[in-house]
This record gives structure tokens, sequence and C-alpha cells, in this order.
């Protein structure tokens, strides 16, 4: 039995109809893949733009960082030769350890630590009071009046005395200098503290320096009658 | 002395100066200035030592590794001219008689080190009024020039003065006229 022409006329248009609807996706998905790669590409190039746009900004932030910690470090140089008595060295000296964390919390969000020295510090306030700053980020370069300038956050009092390059220290951390107390700069060497020779701003600080400020009377050849208690 | 040997004399005293105090750096308050000052006037006149002090304490006001003095600078350089003063009034005093390891070089060392307690003085007595300007008062004054803090540094200066018065200051006040024999 021969299939009728009707049926053969009717499979051939029902191919050519198939044929029609599959081209006409195909034509479709074709242009919508052309579209979407296109798409693609655009993302690239924004994502490529985008990615040259962190880089800059990138090296740009490392860059501010290391003008931040040069504008800290001259800013520190500029308080060691201030008269304490000016407005300019009051505010700065308030500052500096506000921005020196600032910077260090800058620093590690570019991903790394910042360049600092760990530095120990005996606050002994003479009467059975100590404080103590262990392990304390200071600026490489710092000396020991401006380390202690920031460790206590600016509460330090002192004259300038630019003719012998020294800050005679009067007040630390809120407790003045009296008729009959000092307040005496150490500094641990060997495994001992020793009274400074040189004072604190001609005391270059290095990693793990450990120094001291106490409180305490003198005797007529102005040798403090006391040494740093580590413990009570 | 003509003009082009006074500015040879002082460029020279003033180099030896800022040099040794560069070199006596880690040494607090410890200087060669003052006698190298007093010996300029004592050889070759006040208006020579003076111009000594001068330039070399300007210089050292702005090149001192311990920073720049600023403000106080013209109060420490006007100090100096007592150096130059004493040197020359020294020189008045005793130049014809002076001899090596004689009392003169008590004389001198005692000069010096009155000299370096005057110009402390008046130099912590700036201090104060920089300090606590506009308004400074007595006591502030007084604490700032006498207070014990400031002894270690009063008396490394005046007991150098008074060393380098007495040893050094004799053997450059009879050696330097002997190096520039002529006319000067």
């Amino acid at each position: 039995m021969t299939p009728s022409k009707g049926i053969f006329y009717g499979v051939v248009v029902l191919l050519v109809a198939l044929l029609i609807v599959s081209s006409t996706a195909a034509v479709y998905y074709y242009g919508q893949n052309q579209q979407t790669g296109s798409q693609s590409q655009e993302y690239v190039g924004e994502l490529s733009t985008a990615l040259a746009s962190y880089s800059t900004l990138s090296a740009r932030y490392n860059a501010s960082l290391s003008d931040y910690n040069i504008t800290l470090s001259l800013l520190a140089g500029a308080l060691a030769d201030l008269n304490t008595s000016t407005p300019a060295y009051q505010n700065a000296s308030l500052e500096l350890s506000s921005l020196w964390a600032s910077y260090q919390q800058l620093a590690s969000f570019s991903g790394r630590r910042a360049l600092a020295y760990g530095v120990h510090m005996l606050v002994d306030f003479g009467n059975g009071t100590r404080r103590w700053f262990n392990d304390t980020s200071i600026q490489p370069g710092w000396n020991g009046y401006i380390a202690t300038l920031v460790l206590l956050g600016g509460k330090l009092q002192a004259v300038w005395y630019p003719q012998y390059g020294e800050h005679l220290v009067t007040a630390v951390d809120g407790a003045s200098q009296t008729t009959s107390a000092s307040w005496f700069f150490w500094e641990l060497v060997n495994g001992a503290w020793a009274l400074s020779a040189t004072g604190a701003d001609q005391l270059q600080i290095y990693n793990g320096t450990s120094i001291a400020w106490t409180l305490c009377g003198y005797d007529t050849n102005f040798v403090p009658t006391c040494t740093p208690q580590v413990s009570s | 002395m003509r003009a082009t040997q006074t500015v040879a004399v002082v460029a020279t005293f003033s180099a030896l100066i800022v040099g040794s105090d560069m070199a006596l750096a880690p040494f607090s308050n410890v200087k060669l200035l003052d006698t190298l000052v007093f010996v300029a006037a004592y050889v070759f006149g006040f208006r020579i030592g003076a111009f000594v002090g001068v330039v070399s304490e300007s210089i050292w006001s702005f090149v001192s590794p311990v920073g720049i003095a600023g403000p106080i600078a013209p109060f420490l350089v006007v100090g100096e001219i007592l150096f130059a003063l004493a040197g020359w009034a020294a020189s008045r005093a005793w130049g014809h008689q002076f001899k090596l390891a004689s009392p003169y070089s008590l004389f001198i060392g005692a000069s010096l080190a009155v000299c370096a307690f005057l110009w402390d003085l008046e130099t912590n007595l700036a201090t104060a009024l920089l300090q606590y300007w506009p308004s400074p008062t007595f006591s502030e004054y007084v604490v700032t020039a006498f207070g014990p803090l400031t002894l270690p540094f009063t008396l490394a200066h005046e007991v150098s003065d008074l060393a380098f018065g007495i040893v050094l200051a004799p053997i450059f006040i009879l050696f330097i006229p002997k190096v520039l024999r002529g006319p000067i």
C-alpha cells in the first residue's frame, strides 16, 4: 500500500513548517547569543577599566600612605623643635597620637603592617602607681621625647630649651613635678635601669628599647633618690 | 688688619668652631665655641672676636644636629659677645705678661666660666620669656633659669669652659701669634 499524495504533501508541509520554526528559533537564539557575547565583551572591557582604575587607586593609596608616613615624621620633627607654649605645638602634640593610630589603621587596610618599632615604657608616679606601655608601636626615627608624647596621647608638659636641644619635662600623664620631686628619664641598659645622661630628646629609640619616667626626689648633686620599680 | 685678613680670620675661626661643635655634639653643652671666641678677641681684638662669635653662633643656631634654635637665636648670638668682651678685656689686662702654665691660665678659665654662667642665665631667661610670652611671671623666670632640671646642662657648660679656658685657651693664645708671624 502506497501512501496517498495528500499524506506525502502533509508530511512535507509539516517538515517545512518545522524547518521554518526551528530556523526562526535558531536565528533568534543566534541573535541573543551575539547580543550576550557583545555584552560580555563590554563587561570585560569595563572590568579591565575598573581593574586599571583599582590598580591606579591602590598605587595612589600606597603613595598617600607613604606621604602620610613622611608627613607624620616631619610633624614629629617639627614638634621636637617647637616652643611648647605655642598653639601649633599644643594642637599638634595632642593630635600626633591619633594621627599615628590612624596611619597604622590605614596601613592595615592595604594588607600590610606599618613599619614600626615596638617600645616599652614605664611611668612610675612615685606613689606606688605605675603605668606600663608594653610593645607599643612608634615610628622609626622618633626620639624618647616624641615617643613619650605619642604614647601618652600628648599628656606631657615641658619647657623647650633650644640652646640645650632638650625638653625639660615638668609633668607626665597629668602628674606635675613639685619643689622636691622631679621627673627623671631612664633607659634599660643590659637589664638594668640607667639614668639617661643625654635626656629624652637625645635618646634615639630602636625596636625593643625600654624607657621609664620616674617622679622622685633628688640629692644635692641632683642624683635621683629612686629607680624605676618594675613590680610592686 | 686688612679687610681680607679680617674675613680670613673670622672664616677660619668660624669653620673651626662649627666643625668642633659638630664633633662634640654627642657631649651635651660641651663646645669649643666660647673658648675660640675668647681667643679670637684676645689675639685679634674685640671687633674680630665679636665677628667670630656672631658668625659662628648664627650658623650653629641653624645647622645644629639638636635642631634649629628659632626665636632664641638672637639671644644666643648676643650672648657670645660676652666672651668677645671678656677676651678683649683679658688681653688688655694680661696681654704682655701672659705665660703658659701660670696663674693667668686659671684666670682665663675662671673668666670663661663666669661668662658661661652669664650666658646660661641670659639664654635661660630668654627661654622663659619665649615660653611664657606674653606675660611671664617672676617665678616662671626663676624656675626656668635656675630649676634643678637645667643644672646638668649649665654645669656641663661652665665646667667645660673652665677646663678649656685653663688648658686650651692659653695654648691658642701663645701659639696663634707665633704661627701668624708677620704684619697683621
